[in-house]
Order: C-alpha cells, then structure tokens, then sequence
C-alpha cells in the first residue's frame, strides 16, 4: 500500500483510461484543497440527526422491513442552505455527506480523515468508519461528533475532511458491485442499514429455533 | 395533418430525409406512444418513490404517516400497477420490439389507441393518489402535519391491537379523535377502486394551468418536468414585454394577422409570445416540457399550433439537437393518431377529463377545425422571425448580468451533451471543467514523464524510472533532479518548463453549471433512453402479476429497475443543483437569498413562486428583467 503524492493524485484525476480515472466532484478550488498525500473534502447540506423517541431499542430480532422503519422514523432530516449553519451541540451526533461526488477506481482504496483546523476545535467526523473500498461510487458520509464544550455552527461547503489515497492490486470484487454492498452510489447522507447484513438473518433464525441440547434441560 | 413544406427548408428536415409514408407515420406514432408510456411509468415510479418516502420504507422524510394509511397507499398504488401488469399483452403488442416491417407496424399501430386507454386509465389513479399524497403528507405539507402525525402514531400505540377499520370508525365517532383529516384522507383511499377512474372530484383538483398551490408533488422529487411551474412567471415577462414595446406590438399583430383565425381563437398572441419567450430563457428543455405535457394531456391543439412554432424558435435561436429533431417528426407525423385518440374517450375517461384535460378539451375543436390547413407558410415564417428578433433584443445576451445567467444559448446546449452522458453513469452534473482532462494530462506527462505511476509496493513501474534509480547515475542524480530550481514542487519534468505543479492543480478547478443546464441534460437523458427503459419494463419476463401479491416483493423486477432507474437520476439531479448552489456561493458568484434556494420550491413552491413581484406596467423596461430574473432565480443559480 503506497500512499499518493499530490501528482500521482492529479494523474489520476485525469487520467485517460476511465477505469484507473479518480472522480472527485465538483473540485472548487483545487489549490486549497490539494495537500501533499490529501486532497480537502467539504461539507454537504444533508444532514441526519437521531430524535429522540418512544422506541426502546432497533431489536435486531425484529422484522427487517420493520427495522428500516424503526430507523427512519428515529431519524430527523435536516436540509441547510448555502450561507446557514448547522448547529452542532456539545456531545451531539450528526450524520452528514460530502459536498463531492467520489468514485474510487479499481486499484485505489481511500481513508477519510478529520482536518486538524476543526480537530482542535472539537470535531470529529468520523467515529471508525473512515476506509473507502476500491470501486466506491457517491457521496462519503461523515459521522459528525462534537466532543468540545462549544456549539460548533457547520456550514455546507466548508472543508472539513481530506481523502488520502492508497495504491492496492486492482481488486476483483469492487464495492459497487460486491454482494451486501449498503451504499454505494448514494448521492446523500445514508443512514445505516445494519439491518441488511445477512449475520442478523443468521441471528434471527438462531433465536427462533429451539437451542441444541434443551431437551436435556427440561426438568423431568 | 399539418404540411411540412416549410419544414423542408430548415437544415433539421434536409439533414432528416424522412419521407412521409404510412410506414413512418407509424414509426413516428410509436415514437410519441413510447413518450407516453415513459412519461406514465415515470410518473408511477415518482409517486411510488414519494409513497415509500412519506410511508418510510426507504425514503427521507422526517415525518411518518399513521400505519394505516401508508398501507392503503401502498395497496392502492400496487393495485394500478396491477392494472397496467393486467393489460401487459396489449402494451406488448402495441409495444413490438424492433425487426418489424412496415406492414407489420402498422398493423400495431392499430393497437395503440387500446394501450394508450390503459395508460390513461393509470394516469388518473395515480393522479388521485397524488392528491391524496398531497394531503395527507406530502413534501409541502409534512412540516405542517407533523405534530398532527406523532399525535396520530401516539393514539395507535396506545390502540395496537384493535382493526384498523374498527379504529378509523371508532374515531371518527369519539370524542378524543386525532384530526380528521387523516380519516378523511383514509377513507377516500378505501374508496379508489379501479372502476373509480373517473371520480369528478379529483380530476378538477388537477386542473391546468398549474398555479404553485396545484403543483404535483411528485416534481418537487422529480425536477425534469418542474419548469412548467414557471409558466406564470414566462407569461408575466411576455405580457410586459409586449406592453411596454411598440415594435413588439406591432410585430405580434402581424403575426395575428399571418395566423390562422382558428388558432388564433385557440391560442391569444400572449400565449403563442409566451411560448416563445420561453425558449429565449429556457431553450429546448422548456420546449421538451411544454410537448410532453401536451402528449401526456392529448392537447393536440399545442401540438398542432404552438409546437410548430416553437420548433421554428429553435432553429431560429440556433439549438440542434438530433432529440429535437425526432421529437418534433414524432409530434408531426404522430399528430393524427393522436387526433384520434384525443376524440376517442372511453365511458370511463370522459368525465375526468372535463376537468383534468380541461385546457385540451377547450382547444379541442379549434384544432379539429385546423384539420391539415396549418402550415408555416412564408409569410407566416417572416413574421415569426420578427418576433423572435424582436425578443432577442429584449432579452439580449448584453443583459446577462440583469439575467442572472442571461438567456439560453446554444452554447449552453453544447454543454448539456456530454452532461447528458455523465447522468448516464450516475454521476454527478454539478459543474464543468474548463480545462479538458487531456489536455491537463498532456501538460502532466510532459512535465513528470513516467514517474507517476507506481504499483502496489510503491516502486516506479517504468523502465526510465527505474533506470534512474537503479542506473549507473542511481540516486545520485534523482536527488540532483529534485533539488533542481526548475521545480517547485519537489519534481523536475524532462521537458524543463516552469509551470508550477499548482498550475497544473489549478487547470482541474470546476466551474458550477446553472440549473437549466442540468434540466435539459436531464430531458436529453430521458428522450434518449425512453425506449430501452419502456421495453425493459413492460417486455421483460419478469413482468408478472404474481408478484403483486408477495408479500417480500411487493412490485415486479423490472418495475423496480424502473423505479431505481428513475429515482436515481431524480435525486442525482436534485444532488447536482444543491452542490452547485454552494459550489457557487465559494466562488463568490451572485447567489440566491436563502428564500429563493431551490430546496425551497421543491418543499414550498408557493413561496418561490410569489416572491417576485410585479411592477406596474409604467415602470422601466428593467422591470422586465426583474420579472424575469426572478422568475429564473428558482432555477438559476
């Protein structure tokens, strides 16, 4: 894994053959955004925000199609215009995507990391997802975490993350077109979808037979 | 039908050489029937997509409906898919996919008029669910409804276990009922039934014009068809136009004179001038608009007066596209088969459409009384010009600034190709580079050669790089190259120039493209693929009402496709005229007060739409740029 300098970023940006082709758009103003292995993200205008509400938990046994519901009702969507803040609390959470359009290609992987401009000011914009697979096609979200004792006032457009990227052996299993993939080319903040991993299907089967051996536990 | 010898003339018909058989006639007539068909399945997939939004299935919404209802939405929207999935061997038949001969497509032209009826027959019910959607929690009204919903969901849990049939009539009769509103909404969708296609009640609710307060909300998702609620404001802009300019007026009486008396009784000199002007602002897709609500609504007077000479506007304000050309043949060799299904209405359809064709039913019988005798004739074609002219002084180029973005030109439609291409990739159409990647590219390769490239363990994989490492001159004269003056950013290229890596990051930087722009890439998207996507879903094997009632696919494969396919682009374009908005705000450009966003129409239109006040007709001639700035600030960005 070779992390890109900002030429071999830019050769990649403009690269010919469109399946080695990196896409980041719009690229506004390039020049800032460029860094020596990084290249600057900025911030959307949708963002998510958990409500709170009368469900006690998103039980994992439940009906998946429920479930979905479950998680969309408990989620409030909030659209801001250019020029207007989003006001982020102290300890809040938030859901937001990039501005940019990115589609990785095939012998690339990205990490989405913080700058350290808003690091210090108490943000974090992701809480552990920051990997981007090979063949990545949409908006990236971020996990917005305001960790300091200020509200932090976002506005859509500002730079808030920076993608590096790895050189990898092209894959043969790219995210668009890899089985249980969630989120590929979404163009907005997604909300999780957990739901959809195949292990909860596993999990609920398991829960609804009868446990090996419990015959031998009734009491005779 | 209308002649087409002043047609001959235009460099769209010499570079066309379609004759006007039978055989394209019918061509022609499948052409506009496809159109048709994309247009109803789009807009079921829209308001499907709306129904799992305001429903939460999948969708954005911060607001839910109480269970009950989104059910019934559901069913009822399942059910008119069911309609059409029931009369699929009819649509297949008229639908025929390639290799036909001649013979063969008249014949199915034949049986066009029975799938056109099924189609139209959609069209209501989902009109009708629209107007439900509409009020129970549409995008314009879900702030408002709110409240209303969490109290509604509260009184459910508290009643989890009772029928939801008992419940709405239990309420409806107690004293501690939710609003009723939402029985109200709950009960009429109980009542849609498919022998109910033609319920009066709702087919006045979407009566035309379009005023912002009737705007379907399946627009406010879908903006490729939303121009047309702009057509208050275009006809505001032509009415002042005219009465503050006596070359105008009298450029427009000479065109009443030159028109027939019939489509001047059909169409007044402010709708033909609105029409125009629309174009000067908006280009083919205002066009692309106006014709396919004329298809979709059987407005064959439009088609047969106003879209002549709207296509002369076209060529005569430079616009060539090959989309334009066959959608104007379909219009005119297809006219008559649509004359004919405008005059047939099926005992079902016939009272709806009093009040849904309204605008068509007035027309109707002027058109009729046209028959063939319509034709761009010579004179009629200088008088048009003159006007055109005249229009193109009023809204000149020079004023762009007034314009916000100044008027549709040809080179904006240039741009809209290639953008038409990257929607095709589900990609974003936010903005345009100046710089062509190749050229950037050239420059690059010039300057950095072959050492760009590097494999998976990080080591140069071009034989001159790895000459230069592991040469007799080895690292030794790396080092020397990169410490050289020439370079700015750590590398020195073979060629030796000075251009700073900057300069060549700097090429890269994108400029945001305006909101017409994207409109029209998103109509080119749609006329071009129309035909695949209809045949897609109506051909394919997986077309089957079985899988209406499963539980775990409650729509058909192919419809589905549909559906992503369509929503997918809805919400790329939405996507695309958001970024842009902020793209432009960063470049410091003239932006939008956050009243005229267009996140704003799309939720509120009403609002959009009434900002722009009009000025007394006394006032300056920038009063009409005024009106028509405003009028494009909700697209224009």
């Amino acid at each position: 894994m070779t992390l890109l300098n900002e030429t071999q970023m830019l050769a990649r940006l403009v690269d010919p053959d469109p399946d080695r082709r990196l896409v980041i758009t719009p690229l506004i103003r390039p020049e800032e955004q460029f860094g020596p292995t990084s290249i600057d993200v900025r911030l959307g205008t949708d963002f998510q925000v958990m409500r709170r509400t009368n469900m006690a938990c998103l039980d994992l046994a439940g009906d998946p199609q429920k479930l979905a519901a479950d998680v969309q009702r408990a989620s409030h969507w909030v659209k801001v215009p250019p020029g207007e803040p989003f006001m982020l609390h102290p300890g809040e959470f938030a859901l937001a995507s990039t501005l940019e359009f990115v589609r990785i290609p095939l012998d690339l992987a990205a990490r989405l990391e913080g700058r350290s401009t808003w690091g210090r000011l108490g943000l974090q914009i992701h809480a552990t997802a920051g990997f981007v697979d090979p063949g990545f096609c949409g908006a990236l979200t971020f996990e917005l975490s305001n960790v300091s004792t200020m509200p932090l006032p976002l506005y859509p457009g500002v730079r808030i993350g920076q993608l590096c990227f790895y050189q990898s052996i092209r894959t043969n299993m790219p995210y668009n077109r890899k089985r249980y993939s969630k989120y590929s080319g979404k163009a907005t903040t997604a909300t999780s979808a957990f739901f959809q991993d195949p292990e909860y299907a596993r999990i609920r089967a398991a829960m609804n037979e009868t446990p090996a051996g419990a015959e031998f536990l009734q009491p005779s | 039908m209308i002649a087409s010898s002043s047609f001959d003339k235009t460099p769209f018909d010499k570079a066309r050489g379609i004759g006007a058989t039978s055989g394209v006639n019918s061509r022609a007539s499948h052409a506009l029937f496809k159109l048709f068909a994309y247009e109803t399945l789009e807009r079921w997939a829209s308001v499907g997509a709306l129904i799992e939004d305001v429903t939460g299935a999948s969708g954005s919404s911060s607001e839910r409906l109480p269970a009950m209802v989104c059910e019934a939405l559901r069913e009822r929207h399942r059910r008119v898919f069911g309609f059409i999935a029931s009369h699929q061997s009819e649509l297949e038949c008229a639908f025929s996919a390639g290799k036909l001969t001649e013979g063969k497509l008249v014949e199915q032209a034949n049986k066009l008029p029975e799938a056109v009826r099924v189609l139209r027959q959609s069209q209501h019910a989902l009109a009708k669910i629209e107007r439900l959607l509409a009020q129970t929690g549409g995008l314009q009204q879900r702030a408002e409804l709110g409240f209303l919903m969490s109290e509604t969901r509260q009184w459910e849990i508290d009643q989890p276990a009772r029928n939801r049939r008992a419940k709405a009539n239990r309420v409806r009769s107690s004293a501690d009922k939710p609003d009723p509103k939402f029985w109200t909404v709950y009960e009429e969708i109980q009542q849609i039934d498919a022998a109910d296609w033609d319920h009066p009640a709702w087919a006045a609710s979407v009566a035309w014009p379009v005023t912002p307060s009737r705007l379907p909300i399946r627009w406010a998702q879908n903006p490729v068809g939303w121009l047309l609620a702009l057509r208050s404001q275009i006809t505001q802009l032509s009415a002042r136009l005219l009465a503050e300019s006596a070359e105008g007026h009298k450029a427009m009486q000479t065109l009443r004179m030159r028109l027939p008396s019939v489509a001047q009784q059909a169409y007044g000199a402010d709708v033909v001038l609105a029409a125009l002007i629309g174009i000067r602002c908006y280009g083919p897709a205002w066009y692309f608009t106006r014709v396919m609500e004329a298809v979709n609504q059987f407005d064959t007077g439009f088609l047969q007066i106003l879209e002549p000479l709207m296509f002369h506007a076209l060529n005569f304000f430079n616009f060539s596209d090959k989309n334009l050309v066959l959608m104007h043949d379909s219009v005119l060799r297809g006219l008559p088969l649509w004359q004919q299904l405008a005059e047939v209405k099926p005992a079902a359809c016939a009272r709806a459409e009093s009040g849904l064709y309204a605008e068509a039913a007035h027309t109707g019988p002027e058109a009729d009384a046209l028959g063939g005798s319509f034709a761009l004739n010579e004179a009629l074609t200088d008088a048009l010009d003159n006007v055109l002219s005249w229009a193109e002084d009023q809204l000149p180029d020079a004023h762009a600034c007034q314009l916000t973005q100044g008027v549709f030109t040809d080179k904006h439609l240039k741009r809209c190709a290639p953008m038409e291409d990257i929607l095709g990739d589900d990609m974003l159409i936010a903005s345009h580079r100046p710089y062509s990647l190749a050229h950037v590219n050239v420059l690059l390769q010039e300057k950095y050669g072959d050492s760009l490239d590097v494999d998976a363990s990080g080591v140069p994989v071009s034989g001159q790089a790895m000459h230069g490492l592991h040469g007799a001159g080895g690292f030794s004269s790396v080092l020397s190259s990169v410490h050289s003056p020439g370079s700015t950013s750590g590398h020195s290229g073979p060629s030796g120039h000075l251009m700073s890596v900057y300069h060549l990051i700097g090429m890269l930087a994108e400029e945001p493209i305006s909101c017409r722009e994207m409109i029209t890439a998103g109509w080119l998207h749609k006329l071009n693929r129309a035909s695949v996507m209809v045949y897609d879903t109506l051909l394919t094997s997986a077309f089957e009402t079985d899988n209406l009632c499963s539980a775990q696919c409650p729509l058909p494969a192919a419809a589905l496709r549909f559906m992503n396919h369509v929503n997918s682009r809805s919400r790329l374009l939405l996507k695309s005229m958001e970024t842009a908005q902020v793209h432009q705000m960063l470049m410091a450009l003239p932006t939008q007060s956050s009243a005229q966003w267009p996140s704003k129409p799309w939720y509120d239109s009403e609002k959009a739409l009434a900002a722009p006040s009009v000025p007394a007709p006394s006032e300056s001639v920038s009063a009409n740029y005024a009106i028509a700035a405003a009028a494009m600030a909700s697209l224009e960005i």
